[in-house]
């Protein structure tokens, strides 16, 4: 793992052995509580020890064995024990270390006063019981090592102080007894150093593996706490999709990928009657009137290929009463997460009653055509029969200019109706060809107006466009009044002649009309605006003001009109 | 209905009944407007325009000032006489008459909605049109 490599350093005071962070107020409330029991075990072994040299004491120097008791059993003991019931109250965590020291001090203290209080035996040997006392300072009381040595350094002091306030002991035993006891506390340090350096070392490394421990336990509880809030999701997923499912309005059938049906949704049970149980493990098929019109089998799946249908189906089904019904069919695999098909959705909408409108639809709008040529139908009958009536009236008057008059108007009027007849021959009712419009206007023009001597042709030219009511009939009045114009006044003396019409579109969706004769053309001082008749200025109103056009006129071998007008000014009523 | 064969006194009686009141007539045809011209004319009256587009409705009320709006519904341009009304009446309480040929009852319906106008239906009747003027100039005494 990571950790053995990157594993942290102790930062550590090495010579006074603490840590240098607040991990050492830890380590010091630590040692404390895993150190009492035995401390006050030692208390115990150290008194014991104590106490058992009293018989060494009585052996080996009977002659002041009062004073050693004395000293051993009325000073040192009695404050082991002190300590030893001090160290139950709350506050000894806080001079423990303190306590020991003295009590290093006052144990050796105690060996020294009995080594000078005794004769030379007791003298050159009792210092063995501080070297004692020491292995107990630095290995059993749990001293810390700092204090360890202190203690150790005090009681060499002492020792040393002791042997030069009351000398007569031999030299050579002096120095070898310091040189002994020097060297014990030496070793002593070292010992007691590693110790506390190990104890420390196995508290970090403790401490360490419970700060991993946690953070294991951490990402274990997360852990845990996401895979709750997953599982949760996904149920909540689940059941999001079930009602999805259930709500959507159109009949699903879910197959597997043998083809047999696995579930369906509510409107599916609606709009077949059936409920799961009773077509659980079926093929769709069976629901189908004709079973080979459209079908989904193992086929599909075995090729790998994706069942998806593009486009919807208008497929025919049976409901489970007999009744068939039109149903919209699309198809849609589902794949699992490695893309491989494991079922189809097929869903269903009822379109019945879509097929219905849509007939109902398709019955009034012929209808609607049907009533519409007839309504232009017989508005072209009735503008007829009004022209024949004026001609009736025409013909029996004597006046040949009212006549003339009548006639003009009559032409006017069944060139109207020529509009209505276009409308009612044409494919969508509104609109009307214009050049063919102009043409049987031409041709009706041309066969009435020429009178009998006059040689007179009409040409009529253009692209096919198409114009509503409202545009042609007003250039309907204007041709008529032109061209009328024009067999009128522009032929005289039977003078042989050609009327050229033209219609076309510019870019701009505008339409130029051109009517032009080869005749004799206008006198030079023509002015359109006091000169022109009624008929004339009925045709500059009519491209004016209701065309919203312009007219221009010029005489080239003959008069040429050019009518020019904008987009359609109308929009489409029908 | 034979303007010309009324008496002189008729056309006197007209021509002080009306007295010259201005009338704006808003038709897309020219014809139709012309008619109507002359008519208004002989009857006494001023006509005003003709204007083929609702668009310019406002901006002729604005500087001729008509007493009568004689409206037709189906204008050139994108707005209905019903529109150009709408628009008449938010700033002006000016008499409106309709013309149309459609009377269809949304046609009709509409039209009724909009305060102080009335409805002559196409072709005109001359005479008919005469009597809803007269009922918008008798009011006007009245008031």
């Amino acid at each position: 793992m990571d950790s053995m490599t990157t594993q942290p350093k102790m930062n550590m005071n090495y010579l006074t052995l603490t840590f240098r962070d607040s991990l050492e107020k830890e380590f010091r409330k630590y040692y404390f509580h895993s150190s009492i029991h035995l401390t006050r075990l030692s208390f115990l072994l150290g008194l014991s020890f104590y106490s058992l040299f009293a018989f060494l004491d009585a052996h080996v120097l009977p002659e002041i064995k009062l004073e050693l008791f004395f000293i051993r059993f009325v000073i040192v003991c009695p404050y082991i024990i002190l300590i030893l019931i001090l160290s139950y109250t709350k506050s000894y965590c806080k001079w423990w270390q303190g306590a020991a020291v003295l009590t290093v001090v006052v144990s050796s203290a105690g060996i020294i006063v009995m080594t000078i209080i005794s004769p030379e035996l007791g003298r050159n040997s009792y210092y063995a019981g501080i070297i004692l006392v020491m292995v107990y300072g630095y290995m059993i009381i749990k001293q810390r090592f700092i204090y360890a040595s202190i203690a150790g350094w005090i009681v060499i002091f002492l020792y040393i102080m002791s042997l030069i306030l009351f000398p007569g002991v031999d030299e050579k035993v002096m120095i070898t007894n310091t040189f002994f006891l020097i060297s014990f506390n030496m070793l002593g340090m070292f010992g007691g150093y590693a110790l506390e350096y190990y104890t420390r070392a196995d508290f970090f490394h403790k401490h360490l593996l419970q700060k991993e421990r946690a953070k294991v336990e951490k990402a274990n509880t997360d852990l845990e706490e996401k895979v709750r809030n997953k599982t949760i999701d996904l149920q909540n997923r689940t059941i999001e999709l079930e009602q999805i499912f259930e709500a959507i309005p159109d009949g699903i059938i879910y197959t597997d990928q043998k083809g047999q049906i696995i579930r369906i949704n509510s409107a599916f049970e609606k709009m077949f009657g059936y409920r799961l149980d009773e077509i659980l493990g079926s093929k769709t098929k069976r629901l189908q009137s004709d079973p080979d019109v459209f079908s989904f089998g193992t086929d599909q799946f075995s090729a790998g290929k994706p069942a998806d249908t593009k486009t919807v189906f208008e497929v025919k089904y049976t409901r489970k009463d007999g009744a068939f019904f039109p149903g919209d069919t699309s198809c849609t695999s589902v794949k699992n997460t490695s893309q491989q098909v494991i079922g189809v959705l097929r869903l269903i909408r009822d379109i019945t009653e879509r097929k219905k409108t849509e007939l109902q639809m398709k019955k009034d709008l012929k209808e609607k055509e049907i009533l519409l040529r007839e309504l232009y139908h017989r508005t072209k009958n009735n503008l007829q029969v009004i022209s024949a009536m004026l001609r009736l009236r025409g013909i029996n008057l004597n006046n040949p200019d009212v006549t003339q008059l009548f006639k003009e108007i009559e032409f006017k009027i069944l060139g109207m109706a020529l509009v209505h007849q276009q409308l009612y021959e044409s494919g969508d009712l509104t609109r009307l060809y214009l050049e063919k419009y102009i043409k049987s206007l031409a041709q009706l023009i041309g066969k009435n107006l020429t009178l009998p001597s006059q040689n007179v042709a009409i040409h009529v030219k253009g692209e096919e466009l198409s114009v509503m009511l409202e545009t042609a009939m007003p250039i309907g009045l204007i041709i008529n009044e032109l061209v009328s114009n024009s067999f009128k006044h522009a032929f005289p003396d039977n003078r042989k002649g050609i009327i050229n019409i033209d219609i076309r579109k510019k870019e701009d969706n505008s339409i130029i009309l051109t009517i032009a004769d080869n005749g004799i053309g206008l006198y030079e001082k023509f002015d359109p605006k006091k000169d022109a008749g009624f008929g004339l200025q009925t045709v500059f109103d009519l491209v004016e003001y209701q065309l919203q056009g312009r007219i221009d006129f010029r005489n080239n071998n003959g008069l040429e009109w050019v009518v020019s007008i904008g987009e359609e000014l109308y929009e489409s009523r029908v | 209905m034979d303007w010309n064969g009324l008496s002189v006194l008729e056309k006197n009686y007209m021509n002080q009944e009306f007295d010259q009141i201005k009338v704006l007539i808003v038709e897309d045809e020219i014809l139709t407007a012309r008619y109507l011209i002359e008519e208004l004319k002989l009857a006494g009256m001023k006509p005003l325009g003709p204007i083929s587009r609702g668009e310019n409705v406002i901006k002729a009320i604005n500087e001729e000032k008509p007493q009568i709006i004689i409206l037709d519904i189906r204008l050139s341009g994108s707005m209905t006489g019903i529109d150009s009304a709408v628009l008449i009446r938010q700033q002006y309480d000016i008499p409106v008459i309709f013309l149309s040929g459609d009377t269809t009852n949304t046609i009709m319906d509409a039209a009724k909605k909009i305060k102080n106008t009335a409805f002559v239906k196409k072709p005109i009747m001359f005479d008919e049109l005469i009597q809803v003027f007269r009922q918008f100039t008798e009011l006007r005494k009245y008031q």
